[in-house]
């Protein structure tokens, strides 16, 4: 097994926490989410060295990580059922902090997957229509489309509405 | 609005633990995928390998060993594949495979390493038509010598109407890999007055502009040529790619 290059292993650890959050958004679930990074950043080291000769690789791997999801969405995850035990957390009003935790990821639960993907990379990831697009390989029309459908059923989702005070309904 | 969603989708996100060692549960998995792969490359060779036996076999025994005119023997094994032109066939890969395929150009190609059979250039039959499908890809590539570093898409990719490019690359074929050598174009046989004008290749001190036609035939098979376009000062010149680089022009614009 050759060595892993010195700065993949630079980049693994300064983007992994921002990686793991989509991750997370992406599968509503800390476990499949780390298996999600992981899965995209083996596929990419062994080209790692062309990726950062190409220039901008968190781009590469970003591209990766989605492309995955989407195709595990496709093969495994087709009965993904949202997790109902929340995670322990810290602070003051614990209750509202999870109830609110909770009914965003129920709500990003009820998106299609390809919603989901343009959700994050656009109001997460901050990244541009264009920029989106060329990660989920479709156009800037469906870019455009699949995010003012996902907004519209996060705004009108039962959970969120119920919940009241998730900010979607600001 | 955009900024209080994006606040709420944040604030979802629980404290997530990495693993300790995330690097080395990265190399377990790679490894894992490497070993899957070669277990499935074995498999497929050796699946190949048996089908490679057992059709000549076959065919023999129902008496059709010769359905197609222009079969292998047709091509002299020591003819060399033609300069610039490399036919490949097979099924076209999988989404998330590198390569070009139906619909997809990657930004970056090796253009020598896609598939053994762009090398090696053993690719020998012609289409059949009619095509069901055609891209057009457009790459820029740094060196002349097409197996160093990495090609660059310019354009693409154009999903091609397969009507107007069955003719084009039927005569490319005929002409630029099943001419016997003796009368191959640009090879003027004894006797012969060359032709006035000479043709020339791209400059190996200039980027190359290299165009790839991915075709799938009737019968499902996908082939792909590469254009390094030549330049020849005899417009008379045999040049059999003419009429495939107009057809990919009209769709791409001149390189």
């Amino acid at each position: 097994m050759a060595p892993l290059p010195e700065d993949f292993a630079e980049f693994v650890a300064a983007r992994s926490a921002a990686l793991l959050r989509a991750a997370w958004l992406l599968t509503g679930d800390a476990g499949r989410a780390e298996d999600l990074l992981q899965t995209a950043l083996a596929g990419v080291w062994p080209r790692w060295g062309r990726i950062v000769a190409g220039g901008s690789p968190e781009a590469y791997v970003r591209k990766a990580l989605f492309s995955t999801y989407l195709s595990w969405r496709r093969r495994r995850w087709r009965f993904e059922v949202p997790a109902a035990v929340p995670e322990p957390a810290g602070g003051q009003d614990v209750g509202a902090e999870l109830a609110e935790r909770d009914a965003v990821r129920r709500a990003l639960a009820r998106l299609s997957r390809q919603q989901r993907a343009v959700v994050v990379l656009r109001y997460v990831e901050d990244l541009s229509v264009a920029e989106t697009a060329q990660v989920l390989r479709c156009s800037e029309g469906t870019v455009k489309v699949q995010a003012g459908r996902a907004l519209a059923a996060l705004r009108m989702d039962p959970h969120l509405r119920a919940d009241g005070d998730a900010e979607v309904h600001r | 609005m955009t900024d209080d969603i994006r606040g709420a989708l944040i604030r979802a996100v629980p404290p997530l633990t990495a693993p300790p060692d995330r690097i080395a549960q990265v190399r377990r998995r790679a490894a894992r995928t490497r070993g899957r792969r070669t277990a499935l490359s074995l498999i497929a060779a050796a699946a190949a390998t048996g089908l490679a036996i057992a059709t000549p076999a076959l065919l023999s025994a129902a008496g059709s060993g010769r359905a197609d005119s222009r079969t292998a023997g047709d091509r002299p094994a020591n003819q060399p594949f033609p300069t610039g032109a490399a036919p490949t066939s097979g099924p076209a890969g999988p989404d998330g495979t590198d390569g070009v395929g139906t619909g997809r150009c990657p930004a970056e190609l090796d253009l020598m390493s896609q598939t053994p059979a762009v090398v090696a250039g053993q690719d020998q039959r012609l289409p059949a038509l009619p095509l069901r499908a055609v891209t057009l890809c457009r790459y820029r590539h740094v060196a002349f010598d097409l197996s160093a570093g990495t090609a660059s898409r310019r354009a693409g990719p154009v999903q091609a109407p397969p009507g107007e490019f069955g003719a084009p690359v039927d005569t490319y074929v005929d002409q630029r890999i099943w001419r016997p050598p003796s009368t191959a174009p640009g090879t003027p046989s004894p006797g012969a007055s060359p032709p006035s004008g000479g043709c020339l290749m791209p400059s190996p001190w200039k980027d190359v502009s290299v165009d790839i036609v991915h075709t799938v035939d009737a019968r499902g098979i996908a082939r792909q040529y590469l254009l390094m376009r030549i330049t020849c000062a005899n417009p008379d010149a045999p040049q059999p790619a003419r009429q495939l680089e107009a057809a990919v022009d009209r769709l791409l614009g001149p390189p």
